[in-house]
């Protein structure tokens, strides 16, 4: 079973190429056990790691290992212990929702029996009653959803892959999947990784996130770490012309971002507010406000992605 | 809300995996495809032109001097598989232009592949349930034939010199399912519309017959059924059954060919489900 101890899944150096376009490049990092979020916009990469992970790409150069498996060399040894949630639809035509979940679970290698009995409990876990006994095609997208989540449940799989889980749900229907979710993620030994464009969904579960941008893995970490400590972001406000200190800022390092009535200044490690009040008695400005800016997801999120952008159009 | 409070159960018994990984795949293929009525409504009605064969049969066994008027010996099998190849041909423009292609239109193969299923499981599993379909008008009916051929007129069927007529009617049944089924799959596996792969593999077994025809009465082509794996079965069939008769090319070149047109089939069959592994 599940190696507690170490990481479920390590990638070392990958590259995946699909013919000549890198699709991820020299890609290192690690999935410990826990919730994860992999975060980035389209053409990221995080497709192509998923896939890659699961053993249908083969990398190009590096290496990777889930369960100290390699997917390349066994993939179905990979595959039956990974629970994936596609995002796309992912149904049987003609079969019930317990036919179906079953049916997963037998192709995941578990005796018809044991499937059958397993897929009525996961199904009662995602609070799908009566309807089990309809035809899935026949499902509204909140059902269809709790179905794709019991199918990749069915076998226990000891890392869960989620790709959009929360799509095309209502509020309610979120809500009431990400309760379902946060609840798998907590028990111990099963790792999740939730692919997703919904900030707020990665934060609510998640306590590690991967950030990918154009195939690179841009910023990795614990959230805690990642959105605090408050010592690194502050919200300032600063009275007349401010180019000066902003020029002063980047030089020492630190990064900033322009807000709608002020700048919200990034400390690099080792840095904090004593640097900017320095800063601004040296240059002669005025501070009118600074206050400890609690970071949120999305703001890690687009600092990793948009700050040197940024940085570099505002100067 | 349920009674009781649904909570995450492990389940701490996995087993590792058995090489038949693709039976659970043929039986559901299967399943479904006979949920449908008109399904065994044609499968019941191909069992029908099993009654002309057994009728001779019979006639002969009981009336002896009409035996001259009735052709009962080999070539009796081998025209019964004549017929049967076309209604195995009805058997899965119904029951197998779906296999694959309902597949892709609904994301199931996602649902095989990102599962201990692998290509080589999927399309074994597929190919299983289309010749599960087309034996079941084939070598089912055709055994039961020579079962009450020997039953019923064991001079004339059970000779040393025949010995080789139980093999032979196994391997004709066979060799046409399997050129039915991977026809079948190759259609299937190259659209999302189960209609669309049942016109595209109607056309494509027809259409080829009909081509090796125009091909052989107006340019004296001697490879020309070659072109077309029902000329091949038929002449593969009459090589083993009878009449003995002069054809444009050798049974070998004929059973080469059938076994190179399956080969390429599945070949695209194992091609496409990598794309959708790889694209999905």
């Amino acid at each position: 079973m599940t190696n507690a101890a170490g990481p479920l899944v390590t990638f070392h150096d990958l590259s995946v190429n699909y013919g000549d376009a890198k699709a991820l490049s020299s890609v290192s990092g690690s999935f410990p056990a826990g919730a994860i979020g992999l975060l980035g916009p389209n053409g990221a990469g995080k497709t192509t790691l998923l896939k890659t992970l699961m053993g249908f790409l083969a990398p190009h150069s590096g290496r990777v290992s889930a369960f100290e498996l390699d997917p390349v060399v066994n993939p179905l040894g990979v595959r039956q212990r990974i629970g994936y949630l596609p995002e796309g639809d992912c149904q049987l035509m003609g079969f019930t929702a317990a036919e179906q979940v079953a049916f997963a679970g037998e192709l995941s290698g578990m005796p018809r029996g044991d499937a059958i009995s397993r897929a009525h409990e996961v199904l009662d876990y995602v609070a799908l009653g009566e309807a089990r006994y309809r035809r899935v095609e026949t499902f509204s997208t909140g059902m269809k959803q709790r179905v794709k989540l019991a199918m990749a449940l069915v076998h226990d799989p000891d890392l869960l892959l989620l790709d959009e889980p929360t799509n095309g749900l209502d509020p309610k229907g979120r809500d009431e999947m990400l309760v379902l979710i946060r609840n798998v993620a907590a028990r111990p030994g099963v790792g999740l990784v939730l692919s997703s464009h919904l900030l707020h969904d990665v934060e609510s579960i998640c306590d590690h996130v991967i950030v990918l941008n154009q195939g690179h893995v841009v910023l990795a970490g614990p959230l805690g770490e990642l959105t605090g400590p408050p010592r690194r972001a502050f919200d300032v406000r600063v009275k007349g012309d401010a180019t000066a200190l902003l020029t002063d800022l980047k030089d020492e390092g630190c990064a900033w971002t322009q807000g709608e009535d002020g700048y919200r200044v990034f400390f690099a490690e080792a840095q904090g507010p004593e640097l900017l009040f320095r800063l601004a008695r040296d240059c002669g400005a005025q501070l009118r406000h600074v206050r400890p800016a609690l970071e949120t997801l999305e703001d890690v999120f687009l600092r990793a992605l948009c700050v040197t952008s940024e940085v570099g159009k505002a100067t | 809300m349920p009674i009781y409070d649904a909570v995450y159960r492990r389940y701490q018994a996995r087993a590792p995996l058995h090489a038949w990984r693709f039976w659970p795949v043929a039986r559901e293929a299967l399943r479904q495809v006979l949920l449908r009525r008109m399904l065994i409504l044609l499968l019941v009605l191909s069992w029908l032109p099993l009654l002309y064969p057994v009728g001779q049969l019979f006639i002969v066994a009981r009336m002896p001097q009409l035996a001259p008027l009735l052709t009962v010996d080999a070539r009796l099998l081998g025209d019964f598989l004549s017929v049967q190849t076309y209604l195995g041909l009805l058997m899965l423009l119904f029951g197998g232009a779906g296999l694959i292609a309902n597949d892709l239109n609904s994301g199931g193969m996602l649902l095989y592949l990102s599962r201990a299923v692998s290509r080589r499981d999927y399309v074994m599993g597929k190919l299983a349930a289309a010749l599960a379909l087309t034996l079941s008008v084939t070598l089912a009916p055709s055994a039961l034939l020579y079962v009450l051929a020997v039953a019923f007129l064991p001079a004339r069927f059970l000779r040393w010199d025949l010995v080789w007529l139980a093999p032979a009617v196994s391997a004709q049944s066979l060799l046409i399912a399997l050129v039915l089924s991977v026809s079948a799959l190759v259609c299937s596996c190259l659209t999302r519309r189960a209609a669309i792969s049942g016109i595209a593999f109607f056309a494509l077994l027809m259409g080829l017959d009909l081509a090796q025809a125009l091909l052989s009465s107006s340019l004296r082509l001697d490879a020309a059924p070659l072109l077309s794996p029902l000329s091949s079965l038929r002449i593969v069939g009459r090589a083993l059954f009878g009449p003995a008769s002069a054809e444009p090319v050798h049974w070998i070149w004929a059973l080469l060919a059938l076994l190179l047109f399956a080969s390429a089939a599945l070949a695209i069959v194992r091609r496409r489900v990598r794309s959708v592994e790889v694209v999905a």
